[in-house]
């Protein structure tokens, strides 16, 4: 049976995330939701260490969703879902940033991107220890490591994918993966 | 055999190589001497390895408050049509040649409704605004909300949609790639466009070119991109986002009031 977007059906019962994203890509909300709350966490940890800011990474995450959501009927299954969403968020991220740039009145080159440290939230929740020093290391780490570091070492990117991603070279990508990985341990044997 | 911090320094700079595995043979080999005899360097490659290790075992992390209500908000606004009625919110259907259809309709119901709207519409001088710096979400807004001056300007009535009136704009094959779809429409709506520059704010024209420039210049690169990967589903959806962007940006200019 074919559910409609009118029709209610417990979350419980989309067992399967490939018929939940088939059904939200017709336009059932209750099934997108579903997708939601599978997705969730690892949409926000993505927006999370990106951003280094966990309130602007909860605003993030609803664009990410309500993008996913205008978008979700040009998914052509070419990929795994959670591929495609992970892609749609990083987008959704780094034009978020470039807005922002635009917004401020300037544009931001990736010089001005390594000034300073990214803000870290007063809101950030402890883990255990050695996983908490990490996250807030990467949260100090200069914007444009940080992005790289985040993309390849947390989310599995290649560097050519970063490359295309963040509008550099594979060997810039992988000169600032170095430099982040450096400046972790850095922070993190201090 | 010792080694000197200007060693160490250059093997610390080769270390990113060597963990990529990306070291000719006669330089790993060196780099392997080096790091056999020297503990330093030895504990950096170890202390990299872990925390490139933990990175890709980070925990998720959830957020402290529940997002779908914000969300479910956003999704469900109904969108207004400019004829007045009332409609769900727009659903592209799933199958791609399904998608063709609904973009030709929409060519058909955006790009002549657009023209005839334009060229009928009055209005006083448009502020000077960066349009692509807008969100395509505000820019949706200004298309799909009915303005106070618009509501009240003459204003042709589409035809309702079917697919005989369809057909006498476009003929969608069941191949028809989605970039095609948005260079048809992207080529109506410069016409459109280019019609009203005239009319338009000065200012307002030269932020829209600066625009038109930067996002021509990422499809160009886009294209580029895709030909040397045609199977790329990231390169693809860059290309459709890029192309989505000219398409919302065009929109808009076209429903900019005139200059007075």
């Amino acid at each position: 049976m074919t559910a409609t977007a009118t029709e209610v059906v417990p979350i419980q019962t989309i067992d399967d995330s490939g018929t939940a994203v088939a059904r939200a890509a017709s336009g059932d909300r209750h099934a997108f939701e579903h997708v939601y709350r599978t997705h969730l966490n690892h949409i926000f940890s993505l927006c999370v260490r990106m951003t280094g800011d966990r309130t602007r990474a909860e605003e993030l995450t609803q664009d990410v969703f309500v993008r996913a959501w205008e978008k979700l009927p040009l998914f052509r299954g070419e990929s795994a879902f959670s591929t495609w969403l992970h892609r749609l968020a990083v987008n959704v991220v780094l034009n978020e940033r470039r807005v922002d740039g635009r917004e401020r009145g300037r544009t931001v080159s990736s010089d001005e991107d390594d000034e300073g440290s990214a803000p870290v939230s007063s809101t950030a929740q402890p883990m255990h220890a050695e996983k908490l020093d990490l996250e807030w290391a990467i949260a100090k780490l200069p914007r444009g490591a940080r992005r790289v570091f985040v993309l390849h070492d947390v989310e599995g990117f290649t560097h050519e994918e970063i490359g295309t991603m963040l509008g550099v070279t594979a060997g810039g990508c992988k000169a600032q993966l170095h430099r982040a990985r450096l400046l972790l341990r850095e922070a993190l044997t201090r | 055999m010792t080694y000197d911090k200007h060693d160490c320094d250059l093997m610390c700079e080769r270390l990113a190589s060597y963990l990529e595995g990306e070291l000719a043979p006669d330089e790993k080999a060196e780099a392997d001497r080096h790091l056999a005899e020297c503990a330093s360097c030895t504990e950096v490659l170890a202390e990299l390895r872990t925390i490139s290790a933990e990175a890709a075992t980070m925990p998720l992390l959830a957020p402290t408050r529940d997002l779908w209500a914000g969300i479910e908000s956003r999704i469900s606004t109904p969108v207004t049509l400019l004829g007045g009625a009332p409609a769900a919110v727009r659903r592209v259907p799933q199958r791609q040649w399904q998608f063709a259809l609904a973009a030709a309709a929409l060519i058909a119901a955006t790009a002549g409704t657009t023209y005839l709207i334009a060229s009928s519409r009055g209005g006083t001088a448009a502020p000077a605004i960066n349009v692509a710096a807008r969100t395509p979400q505000q820019a949706a807004e200004s298309i799909t909300t009915p303005t106070p001056g618009a509501a009240t300007a003459p204003r042709a009535t589409p035809a309702p949609m079917s697919p005989s009136n369809v057909s006498q704009v476009f003929h969608p094959k069941r191949d028809v790639s989605a970039a095609r779809v948005y260079d048809l429409e992207i080529s109506l709506l410069d016409s459109v466009v280019h019609t009203r520059r005239e009319s338009l704010d000065p200012k307002t024209v030269a932020i829209i070119e600066k625009n038109l420039k930067i996002i021509d210049k990422a499809i160009t690169e886009s294209r580029a991109a895709l030909a040397k990967d045609p199977k790329s589903p990231l390169l693809s959806n860059q290309l459709d986002n890029v192309l989505g962007s000219k398409v919302e940006l065009l929109r808009t200019v076209a429903f900019l009031p005139t200059q007075s």
